[in-house]
């Protein structure tokens, strides 16, 4: 059965303004995504593997609608897509408790009208769902562990249920066996709410442990697509090779 | 076996900046042997830095006590004189860190920077004897066109470039020991392995040992051939890595183990 | 109330006392009853004056002594003290209100809208404070609030630059960036997300901003503007007093140790506030 795309993504291509030049010559902008195609298919794990720069994260937020100079074709079957950011430090106001970050996206919600009792029940199923303790709805972020932060992250990100959650570099702070258990709840809440998820990480162990496509991008464009384990076997581009090599993943050939 | 250059033992550091005092590392031992890699290998807060810091000697003097030995060249590096302690920094023992942004000056020249250790411990040597000796470090440590970067500031260079310039500076005094905390955690993949490839040639050439601290086991297996795994200051399991590896005796090292995605392409 | 309290013992987890908090409230507690005690009753009449008693030192009658005109200092110092304040309070509501607004709108759309803002505050910063008083002044006219509005509207510029730079600061933040995504107002975002995050920062300016308008505030009554004659503020009553630094010590000093007390108890008001957290 042919799955259902969820996201088209055609020859896209995104522009950052150049600071180094004229900003009113015809050229000020610097092209950050040169010509992307991707489709991620309903309730499937996409993982973006790539190094800094590559345009990994532009393309995400290109995605969320916080890219505005943009070309190209950009369909996407629901218009929800929520964002879970790398640092769990910086995505939490430290000047709010768990509980009112958790509302707000509700309290913010143009589409209906939220009572308070809704929202408290509501902030309760995603505390139950994140696998925290109602109790540290009271409390702040800075009384909250690097893991538990990414936890009420992807809590604050899932209110509204959204039919797709982008995660962008969401355990590449946190310590090794704290990265396991956010990765845990991730393919746990992807069963149980067959959420779509794209995640984008530099780390190709990971990506190979919970994505079921793979897109490897390099300065700009998308360099290699499938299935993790074919394309780790046999990779058709040099980038990802060396990309693998690098991970310790494949060895060098002597 | 080669000579023990430096000799940890019993290393006691505690915390006195809140109401209870707080043991971040308890019985710490170590035994590091000439031209030798040893990774140190725990997630935040099990005082792998603490240690290294205490080794480095650049644990602060108040709000903390120290007890235990740390023994190298004769001298006890815990309750020698600052004099001394002085002598060996930067000279014999180098330590680089993670944020290669942070660890160098804004303000000044990447060259100036390098030769820092020089200027400081070896004032015999002259200016243009200083400039030979920091490009000749710069070319070693893999940084390409080393006339140019050395008149270049921080921010004109990559992150992976910097933390090449940090390992030029930390090696520019042919230290017997270099402390190295997590100096791959900010790079990139691509970058990280051309980082461990010249720790390793810098071991390789200049006989320097290496004090390899870092979260990442898979870096740590590696490069280094002996491992410590600390959890919660004290140090839970010791050994060959390839052993540990393969057999895990401690249930932190087993969990630390299985946190690593295995990926089996055959 | 009871949590209010609490928040002067010692803490249990860290063992430390708030002192400043203490000391903050207590030191503004002793100005604000001051104050009001000033506003039912004073031992003399602040304005009557006695050419047998001119400059006295300290005594049981007059516990600050008596000024060059033989007026109590202590009634003036009482009822001194709610002009000194009134000017003061009303200074830094107008500057850091009208301030903060600006300073925020500034910082966080940016842009077109944001330089031409601040390069009116360039402008206005470029002009000494007191000379932009001044102006002001003779716009509005003399009196108490008149002052307090001038003087308020010279505090602007510094607060919308501090708090423009606090919101440039956490306007690329993850957070913000959450928000915007959940679809929250801009004001929303302004006012109730960043804004929390820039209290550490306002609150020690307006600390800071409270004593310059006191001092500010000296500076005009010196040049015959405010508080009218014979009433003074204290920056007034402390000018006058100064000729007589030698002659009569305790004149000079009762005076600015009122004011020092006053300046003090916000500081570390300010403080404890901020150490709370």
């Amino acid at each position: 059965m042919e799955q259902e795309k969820v996201i088209q993504i055609k020859d896209l291509k995104v522009y950052y303004k150049d600071h180094k030049k004229n900003p009113l010559s015809r050229d000020h902008r610097r092209q950050v995504l040169k010509g992307v195609s991707l489709d991620i298919y309903e309730g499937e794990i996409l993982g973006i593997a790539g190094e800094s720069g590559c345009g990994k994260s532009t393309l995400a937020k290109a995605l969320v609608g916080m890219n505005k100079d943009i070309e190209g074709e950009l369909i996407q079957k629901y218009n929800d897509a929520q964002m879970v950011f790398q640092d769990p430090y910086s995505s939490l106001n430290p000047t709010k408790k768990i509980g009112w970050l958790l509302e707000e996206p509700l309290r913010a919600d143009k589409t209906r009208n939220w009572t308070k009792e809704e929202r408290q029940k509501r902030a309760k199923e995603i505390m139950r769902a994140i696998g925290l303790q109602e109790n540290m709805m009271d409390r702040y972020p800075s009384q909250l562990s690097g893991g538990q932060r990414q936890r009420v992250s992807i809590g604050v990100a899932l209110m509204k249920s959204p039919k797709v959650l982008i995660a962008d570099e969401p355990v590449s702070a946190l310590d090794v066996t704290i990265q396991a258990q956010i990765l845990e709840l991730l393919q746990k809440l992807h069963q149980d709410m067959g959420i779509t998820i794209l995640f984008i990480s530099h780390d190709l162990r990971v990506i190979y442990q919970i994505c079921d496509h793979v897109a490897v991008m390099h300065e700009g464009i998308i360099e290699e697509y499938g299935v993790p384990r074919a394309v780790y076997k046999d990779p058709k581009s040099p980038y990802t090779m060396q990309l693998l090599e690098a991970a310790g993943i494949r060895q060098p050939k002597v | 076996m080669g000579n023990v250059i430096l000799d940890v033992t019993d290393l006691h550091i505690e915390f006195h900046d809140h109401d209870k005092p707080e043991t971040v590392v308890e019985d710490f031992d170590l035994m590091l042997e000439e031209g030798e890699i040893v990774g140190i290998v725990g997630e935040s807060g099990s005082g792998k830095s603490m240690s290294a810091l205490a080794i480095a000697g650049l644990l602060k003097r108040h709000a903390l006590t120290k007890q235990g030995r740390i023994m190298f060249d004769g001298a006890d590096l815990l309750t020698c004189d600052r004099q001394k302690l002085r002598s060996y920094q930067g000279d014999e023992i180098s330590m680089i860190f993670q944020e290669p942004m942070t660890s160098l000056n804004p303000v000044k020249k990447i060259g100036w920077q390098v030769e820092e250790s020089l200027r400081i411990h070896h004032r015999e040597i002259d200016k243009k004897e200083r400039k030979r000796r920091a490009i000749e470090m710069m070319e070693a440590v893999g940084l390409r066109e080393p006339e140019r970067v050395y008149n270049m500031y921080p921010h004109e260079l990559s992150g992976g470039m910097r933390q090449r310039v940090m390992i030029a500076a930390a090696m520019i005094g042919e230290p017997r020991i270099l402390i190295a905390d997590e100096p791959t955690t900010a790079l990139d993949v691509t970058i990280q392995a051309q980082i461990v490839e010249l720790l390793r040639k810098m071991n390789r050439e200049k006989g320097t040992a290496i004090i390899f601290i870092s979260h990442d086991l898979s870096l740590i297996r590696q490069l280094c051939k002996r491992v410590i795994v600390m959890q919660k200051g004290n140090i839970v399991e010791t050994g060959d890595v390839e052993n540990v590896f393969r057999r895990p005796q401690m249930l932190y090292t087993r969990k630390l183990i299985a946190a690593i995605p295995q990926i089996d392409l055959s | 109330m009871k949590k209010f309290l609490s928040l002067f013992k010692k803490n249990k987890a860290t063992g430390q006392r708030n002192t400043f908090l203490l000391l903050g409230t207590i030191l503004t507690g002793i100005i604000l009853l001051m104050v009001i005690v000033g506003v039912f009753y004073t031992p003399y009449s602040p304005t009557k004056m006695d050419a047998s008693a001119k400059l006295q030192g300290i005594s049981l009658k007059h516990i600050m002594g008596t000024d060059n005109m033989g007026r109590d200092v202590f009634s003036r110092v009482l009822y001194g003290s709610r002009i000194t304040l009134i000017i003061a309070t009303f200074t830094i509501l107008i500057g850091a209100g009208v301030g903060t607004v600006i300073g925020a709108l500034a910082g966080y759309f940016g842009g077109m809208f944001g330089e031409v803002t601040m390069r009116i505050i360039d402008a206005m910063l470029a002009f000494p404070s007191i000379l932009l008083s001044l102006v002001f002044v003779s716009l509005f006219g003399t009196g108490t609030y008149q002052v307090a509005v001038a003087l308020g509207i010279s505090f602007v510029p510094s607060f919308a630059r501090i708090v423009r730079g606090e919101f440039l600061r956490c306007r690329n933040m993850d957070y913000v960036e959450v928000a915007r995504l959940q679809g929250v107002s801009n004001i929303r975002i302004i006012f109730v997300h960043i804004l929390p995050n820039t209290v550490g920062v306002l609150l020690s300016s307006v600390m800071i901003g409270f004593n310059n308008a006191v001092l500010a505030e000296a500076g005009l009554s010196f040049l015959g503007i405010g508080a009218q004659p014979p009433y003074a503020s204290l920056g007034k009553m402390l000018s006058d007093a100064q000729g007589y630094l030698f002659s009569r010590p305790s004149y000079v000093i009762s005076i600015g140790l009122v004011i020092v007390l006053m300046v003090l108890g916000f500081s570390f008001l300010g403080e404890g506030i901020k150490r709370i957290q």
